[in-house]
């Protein structure tokens, strides 16, 4: 097993079992410093197992686990105490308010009461909380609470976090900002592992990708990379008065189109990867005299990777 | 550790449903058993008995009878022994009569050679009866002190007559000559004006006095005891605090749990500074429930208040790293109630049934007993209040020390598994 240089996390064929069920199915994969890796899957992919055997919370069958270049153990408080961890509940003490909370979690890993204080300050301004720092969780609503939930998992500034589906339940302001601060930690060198099943998120944020399904690797990669693996490039939706086979027909000649279809009034068309596939499509609308209304043009996205590798969807389009 | 452990305490001191088991129970309790032996030592409380006496021929010979009643009278005894308000009559029938009336209580009259208590069968309120058990008693007493002298006078008359009346004797006898009968009229005559002598007014007090003490004062072991298993059940019910803290950084517990896991502080540390924070909450309950035991239902702790103190905080030890141990177990925080309870019952705090199972059990079993933490702090209290050495205080502490160590070091070697097939 050769592990490279800037290694940060390194999971080698990783087996986990609860009873009957296969939860993880050889699973490998390797983190490196500096980037923000994205964990994406449907419910019950095995997500949060993967974190938790890294992490040494859970048992597991087979595999090696690495972090920073060394084995992990449950011991490993030297290697615990680079990692920051926001769980995927809402993990806090209901008895303690918003700045004890941060701070006692804090003081797990650091005990200089003077830094902590810095550092508390910094978590609380991080995600937006100054208001409500006298607030116990149960005052918060849930997207305030997730808020905390974060600044309890990076107050001590990590070198490696792990953020298990944070934006869940949070209005999409929220959710920019939290996105933003994420790239922030990220700039300020610390590695991410983030896990979602909201692929724009992933796409917006992530430099790398491993796409699960029920335990096992789909794809692995740059979003890119990805995209090209399918080799699809947009799909092409245009609003026409009218539509007829014959114009159908026309369109699915074009050499870039892999498929078209009427949905809705609209003609819809997915494209292979090229470059003028919207002038291809919009010059055989011109040249049938087809009049058409608006125009969309998507790129290809994380779910049609999913789709077009597993045949299901990532997710419902909600 | 120092922030855990400020930190942890704080979680506990916010949490009220943590606190009500350890503190609010004693204090509830203690205060309910204050009501209930309250009443108890009232119905003990000594009325006097209005008392007829039938003082005809018969009670007159009776010897030495009238002193001892008078003795009890309210114009001889001074308080502690003002048992009676006597009222003399000539005949049964009027003592009767009056006893009908209720202007006495009942009558004692000599028939058949020995004095009884005669009583209205009716009207009479549970208290009054209960009051004229002191009459049963002066008289059994007095009865037995009849036999015993009629038995020393059988073996040797002469052991009923003071010094001087034996120093009388004694000359009589060893003159060598027959005593004159002046000889003898001079000592019956001497011997009579004494009265009855020393001998036999002791015998006749002493007789009724312990019998006095035994029935109408509450043992005072007996209440104190449901208080003393009380604060051992208090210590006991500490052990849900150290669970609830101990059980929120178990992974399996909770999401919190888990969380805490992967920190980067090491399982010792945790519980140390967790145990510390349980403990001194605890601890800090049981001071309360003492001081208001003391000084409100004013329970006796003796002068021995620092290590009756001392016995508290070992205790709530034990208990804390007891619940410790039981959090590291898949297993709820109502079996630590649970278990308090049951072992509560095996200190007697459940009455006088349990009390007596707990002793049988400690007479059988005294290696079950001992392992019994919330006897061993009843345990603690009695050897501080009743024992003048320290010795039966030091080993029950030894014990509970050791209990905890145990328990702590279970804990801490069943935590250092920390991964987890399913969370
Ligand atoms: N404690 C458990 N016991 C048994 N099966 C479990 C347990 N925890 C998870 N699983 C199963 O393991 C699989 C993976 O679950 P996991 O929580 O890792 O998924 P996930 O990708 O994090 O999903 P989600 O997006 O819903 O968080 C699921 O099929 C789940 O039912
Ligand atoms: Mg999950």
């Amino acid at each position: 097993m050769s592990i490279s240089q800037d290694s940060i996390i390194h999971v080698s064929k990783l087996v986990k079992r609860y009873s009957e069920l296969l939860a993880i199915d050889h699973l490998s994969l390797e983190v490196r410093a500096g980037e923000i890796f994205g964990f994406l899957g449907p419910n019950g992919s095995g997500k949060t197992t993967t974190i938790n055997c890294i992490l040494q919370l859970l048992s597991y069958d087979k595999g090696e686990i690495s972090l920073f270049g060394e084995e992990m153990t449950p011991t490993r408080y030297d290697l615990k105490r680079r990692i920051g961890i926001v769980p995927q509940e809402v993990a806090v003490y209901d008895e303690l308010t918003v700045r004890e909370n941060i701070d006692a979690f804090c003081a797990l890993y650091v005990s200089n009461g003077k830094e902590r204080k810095a550092l508390v300050n910094e978590a609380i301004d991080f995600v937006g909380l100054g208001e409500f720092v006298n607030f116990r969780p149960r005052k918060l609503s849930g997207g305030l609470k997730r808020r905390l939930n974060i600044a309890c998992g990076i107050a001590h500034k990590p070198e490696l976090i792990f953020l298990d589906e944070p934006t869940v339940a949070v209005d999409p302001q929220s959710r920019n900002a939290i996105l933003e601060g994420i790239e922030r930690l990220n700039a300020e060198g610390a590695t991410v592992v983030y896990t979602s099943h909201y692929m724009e998120e992933v796409e917006q944020i992530c430099s790398r990708v491993l796409i699960m399904d029920s335990g096992r690797e789909v794809a692995q990669g740059t979003v890119d990379e990805l995209k090209a693996m399918i080799g699809m490039g947009e799909r092409i939706r245009v609003e026409c008065a009218s539509l007829d086979d014959a114009l159908l027909g026309a369109v699915q000649a074009l050499p870039s189109v892999r498929s078209a279809a009427i949905k809705e009034g609209a003609l819809v068309v997915e494209c292979t990867s090229g470059s003028h596939n919207l002038t291809d499509v919009l010059g055989v609308l011109s040249s049938t005299s087809t009049a058409y209304g608006r125009v969309w043009s998507e790129p290809p996205t994380l779910n049609d990777v999913f789709l077009e590798i597993t045949g299901k969807a990532l997710r419902d389009e909600a | 550790m120092w922030d855990n452990f400020k930190y942890t305490l704080l979680s506990i001191v916010r949490n009220p449903a943590l606190l009500f088991w350890p503190l609010g129970f004693p204090i509830i309790l203690s205060t309910l058993f204050s009501f209930m032996f309250a009443n108890l030592d009232e119905s003990f409380q000594l009325q006097p008995v209005a008392l007829g006496v039938v003082q005809d021929e018969t009670y007159e010979s009776a010897f030495g009878l009238d002193d001892t009643l008078r003795s009890f009278d309210g114009s001889a005894a001074d308080s502690e022994q003002h048992f009676f308000d006597l009222t003399y009559y000539a005949a049964e029938d009027e003592a009767e009569t009056a006893t009908a009336e209720g202007a006495i209580d009942g009558y004692v009259i000599v028939a058949d050679g020995a004095p009884v208590l005669r009583i209205s069968a009716a009207g009479l309120s549970n208290e009054r009866r209960l009051n004229l058990t002191t009459v049963t008693m002066v008289l059994d007493g007095y009865v037995r002190v009849l036999n015993e002298i009629e038995t020393v006078m059988e073996e040797d008359p002469t052991l009923l007559l003071d010094d001087s009346a034996q120093a009388m004797v004694a000359e009589l006898v060893n003159q060598g000559s027959q005593p004159t009968d002046e000889d003898i009229e001079a000592l019956v005559q001497y011997v009579t004006a004494q009265g009855t002598p020393d001998v036999i007014a002791g015998f006749q007090t002493d007789a009724v006095r312990t019998e006095k003490l035994k029935l109408t004062k509450t043992d005072p072991d007996s209440s104190a005891r449901y208080y003393y298993a009380l604060l051992g059940m208090a210590a006991g019910m500490g052990m849900h605090i150290a669970y609830e803290v101990v059980s929120a950084f178990m992974a399996q517990k909770s999401p919190l749990g888990a969380r805490r896991t992967l920190a980067g502080m090491s399982r010792w540390r945790m519980l140390v500074s967790s145990l510390a924070a349980s403990w001194l909450a605890a601890f800090s309950c049981l001071a309360i429930g003492m001081a208001y035991m003391h000084f409100v239902v004013d329970v006796d702790f003796g002068d021995r208040a620092v290590p009756c103190l001392f016995a508290l905080g070992l205790s709530s030890l034990a208990f804390c790293a007891l619940g410790s141990l039981i959090a590291t177990f898949n297993l709820s925080g109502n079996l630590c109630v649970a278990i308090t309870t049951v072992l509560a019952f095996f200190a007697g705090l459940y009455g006088q049934a349990s009390q007596r199972i707990a002793d049988l059990i400690a007479i059988v079993y005294p290696g079950l007993a001992a392992l019994n933490p919330v006897r061993q702090t009843a345990q603690l209290f009695y050897s501080l209040l009743y024992y003048d050495s320290l010795d039966p205080y030091l080993h029950i502490c030894a014990v509970l020390t050791v209990m905890a160590a145990a328990f702590a070091t279970v804990a801490v070697l069943r935590m250092r598994r920390q991964r987890y097939a399913y969370l």
